[in-house]
């Protein structure tokens, strides 16, 4: 192998096959802050997070046999990662929240034509930090319409809620965060 | 596929998201490590408890433990320097000592003469229980014998396979048209059987002044040495009359299992040693971590800390064998002698065991990206701490290095761990 040269993915993914463990940890290296973005955005706090970037590993290193190599390496593991957030999530929703669909109140507000400039001038950390703020359930729905990109029929049927609802959801989730950050900009003027 | 399209808010929000960067956490990692390298930790804990030892030793930890599998100790149990725990497996000789062997003899002989009637299986069993329910001192060794057979652990079977080799391959029956005697080359302490062939109760004199009475004995010789064994009827009278010729049976002297363990020091070569009491017979070594030697004396370079059970077993030219085991702590780990911590402006980096094994090897340093920072299958080339553009490794920089050896038996043997660089 010549120089300049990077260990490649597939020696990694081989290497963490058969349970090498300095091939784990180079794994686990390159991916940690990607997967653990997500799961910050899932999760209320880091400490929720960690149980769940921990988990998520786990079942990567658990489950590596079954990649055969077709597709995305980064995908297949996104996946496991995001699946594991949204089981996360269910449990917790399950047991606090129930959100009906309202569609008068959906409606309303997906006329809203507000400014959004001002989330430029926000840290990346505080628009995280205001994600993790979200209820359970709005939370959900928020990352997997938007950093995921599903679909609400998509979102529906991993979430178990019904379309309207996740609509729902995604609308009072971007009017929660809109007033979040919006007190932030507000703060900064105060004085 | 359709791309999705996001309003101006959705937008916004979803790049900030993406640019979220978050530190590895080596509390993370020591928590997922060891749930990896446990059978059934809990996941939700994991890098809560690791966390207290991990950020702490973060820096310097070793990754001391890279391949599991086969190398897997059995678990480390105290700090001592090297222990060893003799047990000897098969404690024939030694449970029989000076007792009353006749006496053993009568009372497991005629245990086994209440079961006649009983075939197959359950009279096997009902041998076993009359054993068992008398211990003394034949019943004993018949009880070790039989547990040494029965051991659950799959990877014994070969060789108590060949242990049991004159118990299982006899010659053929032998004896007059009056009875029978399972072998007539015996090792000694294995069963021998003698039966009568009318079902009829016969006193047995074993040759070596031993008497036994019943339709079917077993029996085991204390001693090696050639032994005529007759079969006498008692008749109403109490008079013995000889039923058919006497056998020769020839009992052969079990070989002693038993052996001693060297730590070599040598640097770069941390072999363990291991060297039979007796240097007669066919030795055969198990070494606790999958791997088998053979000889004498056997050596073996184990890449992990921790406790190994090491069983030896010898065969003698006769076929007889003997086994012994002992729990071997190695306290240090071979993983090709290779420093942990490095400073680049004093001295430049190679594994020991790559100087000093003369194998074909492939050695890659890697930095945290998955970077290659250097390369060698040379073991005079060493890395002098900089990459392929000339930057040198700074102080803190932790560094993977993965070493592929091609040993003369044509084996590959990889090994790996990692390198902190310091400055001084």
């Amino acid at each position: 192998m010549a120089l300049n040269e990077s260990i490649s993915l597939e020696e990694i993914v081989n290497g963490c096959k058969k349970g090498k463990e300095v091939h784990q940890r180079l794994l686990f290296e390159q991916y940690y802050s990607i997967f653990m973005s997500i799961c910050l955005r899932y999760t209320h706090s880091e400490h929720e997070a960690k149980d769940l970037i921990h988990e998520g590993f786990i079942k990567i290193y658990g489950r590596i046999g079954e990649y055969s190599g077709e597709g995305s390496f980064e995908g297949w593991m996104k996946r496991i990662i995001v699946n594991n957030a949204i089981d996360y999530c269910r449990k917790k929703s399950a047991s606090k929240e129930m959100h009906v669909y309202d569609p008068v109140q959906f409606e309303n507000q997906s006329e809203e034509k507000e400014d959004s400039d001002f989330v430029q001038e926000i840290d990346q950390k505080e628009i995280l930090h205001a994600v993790q703020g979200l209820s359970e359930s709005y939370r959900a729905v928020f990352n997997l319409y938007v950093m995921e990109e599903y679909s609400h029929k998509e979102i529906a049927d991993k979430l178990g809620i019904s379309v309207g609802a996740s609509k729902s959801n995604l609308a009072k989730a971007k009017r929660n965060l809109r007033k979040a950050l919006q007190s932030l900009i507000d703060k900064r003027y105060v004085c | 596929m359709s791309v999705k399209r996001f309003d101006p808010f959705e937008q916004n929000i979803k790049d900030a998201l993406n640019q979220v960067q978050t530190p590895v956490d080596e509390g993370v990692w020591e928590g997922v490590k060891a749930e990896l390298s446990s059978t059934g930790g809990s996941s939700k804990w994991g890098w809560k408890l690791a966390g207290i030892a991990g950020v702490s030793s973060a820096i310097i930890v070793s990754l001391s433990v890279f391949f599991s599998d086969k190398d897997a100790p059995v678990k480390e149990q105290t700090p001592a320097a090297i222990s060893r725990q003799e047990e000897k497996l098969n404690p024939v000789e030694t449970e029989m000592g000076q007792e009353n062997a006749s006496f053993a003899s009568e009372t497991a002989a005629s245990a086994i003469t209440e079961s006649e009637g009983i075939t197959g299986k359950k009279k096997a069993k009902s041998i076993s229980e009359a054993a068992a329910s008398k211990p003394t001192t034949n019943a004993i060794a018949e009880k070790a014998v039989a547990e040494e057979s029965a051991s659950t652990n799959p990877g014994d079977k070969v060789e108590n396979a060949s242990l049991a080799v004159l118990a299982q391959e006899p010659s053929s029956p032998v004896g007059s048209s009056m009875f029978a005697i399972s072998e007539t080359l015996v090792c000694q302490g294995k069963a021998l059987e003698c039966r009568t062939l009318n079902g009829k109760s016969a006193v047995w004199d074993m040759g070596d002044g031993n008497r036994l009475e019943g339709y079917r004995i077993m029996y085991h010789y204390l001693r090696a040495g050639e032994f005529k064994v007759q079969a006498y009827q008692r008749d109403e009278n109490d008079v013995l009359s000889p039923i058919g010729e006497a056998v020769s049976i020839s009992v052969h002297s079990k070989p002693e299992s038993g052996f001693e363990v060297y730590e070599a020091h040598e640097m770069g070569k941390p072999e363990t040693e291991f060297r039979a009491h007796v240097e007669t017979g066919s030795h055969f070594w198990r070494l606790g971590n999958g791997k088998t030697a053979q000889g004498e004396l056997a050596s073996h370079k184990y890449r992990n800390k921790g406790y190994y059970q090491v069983k030896h077993i010898v065969h003698s030219s006769e076929g007889c064998a003997d086994s012994s085991v002992k729990h071997v702590r190695i306290s240090t780990a071979y993983n090709l002698d290779a420093q942990t911590v490095f400073n680049p402006s004093s001295s430049t980096w190679m594994p020991e065991g790559l100087k000093a094994e003369g194998s074909k090897f492939e050695l890659r340093v890697i930095d945290l990206n998955g970077g290659i920072a250097f390369t060698s299958t040379n073991s005079s080339t060493e890395w002098n701490g900089s990459n392929p553009t000339g930057k040198v490794a700074r102080e803190g920089d932790i560094f993977y290095w993965l070493a592929v050896i091609h040993d003369a038996s044509g084996e590959t043997v990889e090994y790996g761990g990692n390198i902190l660089i310091i400055s001084r």
